[in-house]
């Protein structure tokens, strides 16, 4: 084989490799995305697909049940959603700060399987703060 | 007092920077004087900015309420080593650290003769210290960490209870030693691009510090790694936060700029490729700090975060960019590909090595940055979720675990030899040998695609250290090869490589044959996890220096015998009210049995339990990794450029 055709086949190699990684990019994301909303944005109706719904913790809203496990209200002034966790809240949760929950709609409960926890006391999610503002 | 002197410190460091660009820059002057005066006022740059990094930290230990940043980070009853360390647990601090390190770097430019040309010396000092200029505006105008505040307030707000850790007092100054470690590749990049005058060996000054960046950043992304999984609670070691991503880059960039230094050193090609290397890996460095520091992507990790800073660090960032890519552009010499082309060749290897670590690092990038593209195009906000990463990222892994260790085992110049093939058939054989055995001895119920990623862990682990017996195997008798002098530095590389394989093999086991109950536990209940009974006994409690702890008593218990008492905490900060979550983890071998407790109450708990197989390997690996590079560092070859283009 000559040099000029070695060399061909490697970069061809190269670019075919690259592709395939475009095209793994592109399917792994469509499938891995999960979308934001605020609880007056949510449409209940369409269930069983992972989201994270954000707001405020409202007040007096937390509940440790016996046997369902936390139940707690995320509120953004105009809509609320009823959330049931069956986990360990993170330290920084507390009733009336922001807080962001990852689950699945069932029977108009947010099923929560994670609540995104943050360092800092003061600070308030990017996205929660940005859908309060309008509010 | 303090808040008038450290301003002042600040502002003579610009003045000093100033000096230092214009004594660097104007042709009046002879050449001599030029170099003397530029060196002692970059000298100065780092004692004022030195002196007034002290004075920060004494106004933390005195408590001096009338700055700012002490007031709001800092509380007279937190422990001493907190209030020294302290000063990085915020934002301004930690950006006067940042500063610190830069100007420890420009230190070690101006002191460092290694037969560099004046002329290019003289071009990284002024590159080093524009940097460091830009930086003392943004502190001054954006950061202040010695803004004043009247009246003095009797009592500071507090640090951050979650901060309040051991992880605090290593992890940030390790990250950014890395970060900013590699500013000094890109000044000295920057500074021969500029004069495009090559002798063989800037490689040999740069090599150095692409080495000792390495390794702080490893050590740094470590540590990180290990504090978020005791600390925070989550039992996990890595979640594709922004943040950590944003560390990752730079580490894969320098990853790749390493091989590519000892590619270019050895073979002489791929010369403007390595300095773009150089130049990227810097980039990242500037692109994770804008990204933590303006908040434009939700992170665990953001202070409280102000747009102003964002946009600052922004211009820094892309003046930065744009300026070195310019020079690169204008200097980019046609590289001549007249030499046989020989594919089954070290340099070969490296250059595949250097392809898939960029596609990692566009994988990785893309998926960071794709939440605010999408916002930017549709509105839609959005999370990528770790499995995209995780995703994309295992195929590469694949290929770079497959190819690792073939590259080492072949001739800088000559085809692929006899002598290769054997020692891979070795190295093959012996590990299919080692994970049948495995499969007998710990069967876990392995899935194909699992067990392939086992194997390829081993594989590049036993083929580093076939790697290190001798190439003539009558040399096997006198002594072992890999303990020579000569040999050191190979000897480093090699540990590296197999402690990768370690880091790989407990990655790939505890993420796949780990076990998780989320569970309510009555007091005396108990649970079996994997091999192991775990009991819940009640609770007590224990007095810290500023905290209480409510301890939960379990014990382990394993073929009906106690092995262990596990305490997880919640603990109550006295004067913040704060609470945290303390993890109890128990080793066990290499691996961990992890408990963190949720709601506490009289006749229940929530207990989040774990059983993590060969968890501890991924930091063994990833200290073992830095180890072995620093091995590399302190016995670097000094023999140069064997072959040149």
């Amino acid at each position: 084989m000559t040099n000029k055709a070695k060399r061909l086949y490697f970069y061809t190699t190269a670019t075919l490799l690259s592709a395939f990684a475009v095209a793994l990019v592109l399917i792994a994301l469509d499938e891995n995305i999960i979308y934001f909303y605020s609880p007056s944005e949510v449409n209940q109706s369409e269930a069983a697909t992972l989201i994270r719904v954000g707001g405020l913790v409202k007040d007096g809203s937390l509940k440790i049940d016996n046997d369902l496990g936390i139940k707690f209200i995320i509120e953004d002034n105009i809509a609320e959603v009823s959330v049931i966790y069956n986990g360990i809240l993170p330290d920084l949760f507390r009733e009336g700060q922001g807080v962001i929950a990852e689950g699945k709609f069932i029977d108009n409960f947010f099923i929560a399987n994670e609540i995104v926890a943050k360092h800092d006391e003061n600070y308030m999610p990017k996205e929660v703060y940005e859908s309060l503002k309008n509010k | 007092m303090i808040a008038l002197t450290g301003n002042l410190l600040l502002s003579f460091a610009l003045l000093s920077s100033i000096a230092t660009l214009i004594f660097a820059k104007i042709p009046a002057i002879n050449a001599h004087k030029k170099y003397k005066f530029a060196c002692l006022f970059g000298i100065f740059q780092f004692l004022f900015i030195l002196f007034s990094y002290f004075l920060l930290t004494y106004g933390f230990v005195v408590s001096d309420f009338s700055l700012v940043t002490v007031w709001q980070n800092s509380e007279i009853q937190k422990p001493l080593i907190y209030k020294i360390t302290g000063v990085w647990g915020n934002h301004e601090g930690s950006m006067l650290l940042w500063l610190l390190i830069l100007s420890i770097c420009l230190f070690f430019i101006i002191k460092y003769d290694g037969k560099i040309p004046k002329r290019v010396q003289l071009n990284t000092i002024a590159i080093q210290t524009s940097i460091i200029f830009a930086f003392l505006l943004f502190i001054l105008f954006t950061s202040n960490p010695f803004a004043l505040q009247l009246p003095i307030p009797i009592d500071g707000v507090g640090l951050n209870t979650l901060l309040q850790d051991p992880g605090l007092i290593i992890h940030p100054p390790l990250l950014y030693i890395g970060y900013v470690g590699y500013s000094v590749l890109f000044s000295y990049s920057v500074a021969i691009m500029l004069e495009n005058k090559l002798t063989d060996n800037w490689a040999r000054w740069i090599e150095k510090w692409a080495y000792i960046s390495w390794t702080a950043l490893t050590l740094g992304i470590c540590i990180g790694s290990w504090w978020a999984y005791y600390e925070l609670g989550w039992g996990g070691w890595w979640f594709w936060d922004p943040v950590e991503n944003a560390s990752l880059l730079p580490w894969i960039t320098g990853t790749a700029l390493i091989h590519s230094l000892l590619n270019y050193k050895s073979t002489g090609q791929h010369r403007d490729w390595t300095l773009l290397l150089s130049i990227l890996t810097f980039s990242f460095s500037l692109i994770g700090t804008f990204l933590v520091r303006s908040g434009i992507l939700t992170s665990v990790h953001s202070f409280a975060s102000d747009p102003q800073r964002g946009l600052w660090i922004l211009i820094i960032l892309s003046f930065f960019i744009f300026f070195s890519l310019f020079i690169f552009l204008r200097n980019l010499q046609k590289e001549s590909e007249k030499k046989d082309f020989v594919f089954l060749r070290r340099g070969t290897f490296i250059l595949i090595n250097n392809y898939l670590l960029m596609v990692s690092v566009v994988v990785i990038f893309f998926g960071m940055m794709y939440p605010l593209l999408l916002e930017a195009i549709t509105g839609d906000r959005i999370t990528v979720g770790p499995k995209y990463f995780n995703i994309v990222i295992a195929p590469l892994v694949i290929l770079i675990a497959i190819l690792m260790p073939i590259g080492p085992n072949l001739s800088w110049k000559d085809n692929w030899t006899q002598f290769a093939v054997k020692r891979l058939m070795i190295s093959f054989v012996i590990t299919i040998f080692l994970i049948i055995a495995m499969q007998l001895v710990i069967y876990e119920n392995a899935d194909a695609f699992h067990l392939l990623l086992i194997s390829l862990a081993v594989w590049i682990f036993i083929a580093s250290i076939v790697d290190l017996l001798p190439r003539n195997l009558s040399e096997f008798r006198i002594e072992f090869s890999g303990l020579k002098r000569k040999n050191l530095p190979i000897t480093g590389s090699r540990i590296t490589h197999m402690a990768f394989g370690i880091m790989l093999f407990g990655i790939i086991y505890a993420s796949a044959y780990s076990e998780n109950k989320d569970l309510k536990m009555n007091l005396g209940d108990k649970i079996q996890i994997d091999k192991f009974e775990l009991q819940y006994d009640g609770f007590g409690t224990h007095i810290g220096e500023n905290y209480d702890d409510l301890q939960i008593n379990f014990s382990l218990i394993k073929d009906d015998k106690k092995i262990a008492n596990m305490t997880p905490a919640k603990r109550f900060f006295r004067k913040s009210g704060d609470i945290t979550t303390e993890a109890s983890i128990q080793k066990y071998y290499f691996d961990h049995m992890y408990i963190t407790v949720g709601e506490v109450q009289e006749q229940f708990i929530y207990a989040s339990v774990s059983y993590k197989p060969f968890v501890r390997f991924i930091w063994l690996g990833g200290f073992l990794m830095a180890f072995g590079v620093l091995f590399k560092t302190l016995f670097r070859s000094k023999i140069f450029g064997t072959t040149n283009a």
